[in-house]
């Protein structure tokens, strides 16, 4: 065998190396999985046209017990929907993620014809995993590590928090309150409004999925710092509203 | 990853020290806080949970209905297989990290690197036949958040037990009973303690606690006292089961559901090893 055969077979070995050990480490596009996404849909963190400007409106909602506070060991969480009707008015969000700012109202016709407003004044965290003040993209609540367990763990698409206040027909109700919204996977079932949470642990089959996907719904509350040591509603701020949509429109 | 049932099998049949039958159903391979105190278990009988500190006598506590026949007994001990033992799940903290810390464990895979035990699994027989208008056991279990986490993790209990939530930290907590009782008691500060509640239907009640996600706890609700939870070396015990055979129902928070049938023989012990894998 010439020296300039052995080379070439050398070149060739040498190629077909590169295209296996280039094959072996990409990894086929899909409809569920394609470059450059961490998610299996775009990661808007390094997106290009990732803007952070998210505009919605919450319809079709729900509000849990009254302003005058629930009876006794209220439940404000009501994942079994047991004391939650539905009310008119919508919720508009208007935020920019990225900059941490905009701007969410609320204002709905309540018992007896009683006009409440809600709104954001400032938006600013309480915890790393809240991004300043808007966050999304996040998974929350559960056993996630950020926010509260009483809710399952979700995807969250676009959440904030911060301080606020409330109006009760045109008058200063609340002022200076914890406000919380966030746009979550559908939690809450679309016929029963029940919250499935936790699943019986004998009967999951994965350690994921305590919400529906094919769903989403926005929740939001507003409440007052202080805690009562003697309440034992749930949870046990001295005032508390909660309320729920079950339509997101995307604007 | 999947439990892989591998009955090593009640071949290891021991003679009990204890030859004359048991007068009534006993409780023990059970956490000592989960042992009525005149329930009557045998002797040989062990308990293998991680909650002495939590064992308190209750007024609650009821010997049970006897069930008459031979007994025998069900050591085993559960184990992972495979090239790298799993660790439990670390979560970044931002709720109250002053006290509870940065990073917490769920505990969901405390796995013995020495013996590859697996703890905190719950273990219970599924189709025992009971008398008529049967009584189990009662107990009285606290749950203590100790250092942001439940204290036991896993336990078992019989239904007509009660169950009551302490706060032994500096921080708010709550111990939210998912299930049965669905009580969610507020503890605001070190020393809160819940009243006790009557648990009425038997089930799986998922503990949480509502401010910090990490903190779960596993509470196996039974018909009768013929179960189980695995000890730091995965090891358990159920002493005094009615002779006969039966589905043996392994669970694992994280490893899951799987079932094994297992016969127990009169004043004998059958010895099983039990294993979860990767496959």
């Amino acid at each position: 065998m010439t020296r300039h055969r052995l080379a070439l077979i050398a070149v060739v070995l040498g190629l077909i190396g590169v295209v296996r050990v280039t094959g072996q480490e990409q990894k086929p596009a899909s409809p569920k999985q394609q470059e450059g996404t961490d998610l299996t849909i775009y990661s808007p963190k390094n997106h290009d046209l990732y803007d952070g400007h998210f505009v919605l409106s919450a319809g079709k909602v729900y509000m849990v017990g009254n302003l005058k506070g629930g009876k006794k060991k209220f439940d404000y969480i009501d994942n079994d929907a047991k004391n939650t009707h539905a009310v008119k008015g919508s919720f508009e969000i208007d935020v920019n993620e990225v900059k941490n700012t905009g701007t969410c109202v609320g204002k709905f016709t309540i018992d007896n014809g009683d006009v409440l407003e809600v709104a954001f004044d400032e938006f600013k965290p309480s915890n790393p995993c809240q991004d300043g003040g808007i966050a999304a993209f996040i998974f929350e609540h559960g056993d996630s590590g950020c926010g509260d367990s009483n809710w399952p763990k979700t995807l969250t698409y676009v959440a904030g928090w911060g301080t606020g206040h409330a109006k009760l027909n045109g008058k200063p109700l609340w002022d200076k309150y914890q406000i919380h919204f966030m746009v979550t996977q559908g939690m809450r079932d679309r016929k029963t409004l029940k919250v499935k949470y936790p699943i019986d642990p004998t009967e999951r089959k994965h350690k994921g999925g305590e919400v529906n996907p094919a769903a989403m719904q926005i929740d939001f509350w507003i409440r007052s710092p202080e805690l009562d040591k003697e309440s034992e509603n749930n949870p046990p701020n001295k005032d508390f509203l909660h309320m729920f949509a079950m339509e997101v429109t995307w604007k | 990853m999947r439990l892989q049932h591998v009955l090593v099998a009640g071949l290891a049949i021991v003679m009990f020290g204890c030859s004359k039958p048991v007068a009534g159903p006993t409780s023990s391979g059970k956490s000592p806080a989960t042992v009525a105190p005149d329930s009557g278990a045998p002797a040989g009988s062990k308990a293998t949970s991680n909650s002495k500190a939590n064992s308190e006598p209750a007024p609650e506590s009821e010997p049970g209905t006897p069930i008459p026949g031979p007994k025998g007994r069900i050591d085993g001990v559960v184990k992972f297989v495979g090239d790298e033992i799993p660790q439990s799940t670390i979560i970044p903290n931002g709720t109250d990290p002053q006290i509870c810390g940065a990073e917490m464990s769920k505990l969901d895979a405390v796995i013995s690197p020495e013996s590859r035990g697996i703890r905190h699994v719950v273990l219970w027989l599924d189709n025992v036949e009971l008398p008529e208008r049967y009584k189990p056991p009662t107990s009285h279990l606290v749950i203590d958040n100790l250092k942001c986490q439940f204290e036991p993790h896993a336990a078992v209990i019989t239904v007509g037990s009660t169950v009551q939530a302490k706060n032994s930290d500096e921080v708010y907590h709550t111990t939210h009973f998912y299930g049965d009782t669905n009580e969610n008691p507020p503890l605001p500060e070190k020393g809160s303690l819940s009243p006790r509640y009557k648990v009425r239907r038997p089930g799986m009640m998922n503990v949480k606690c509502d401010k910090h996600g990490w903190m779960q706890a596993y509470v196996l609700v039974s018909k009768h006292p013929f179960h189980a939870v695995t000890d730091a070396d995965g090891k358990f015990s159920i002493a005094g089961v009615p002779a006969g055979t039966y589905k043996l129902i392994v669970w694992h928070e994280r490893f899951l559901k799987q079932q094994t049938d297992v016969s127990v023989n009169e004043d004998k012990t059958t010895t099983l090893e039990l294993k979860y894998s990767d496959n």
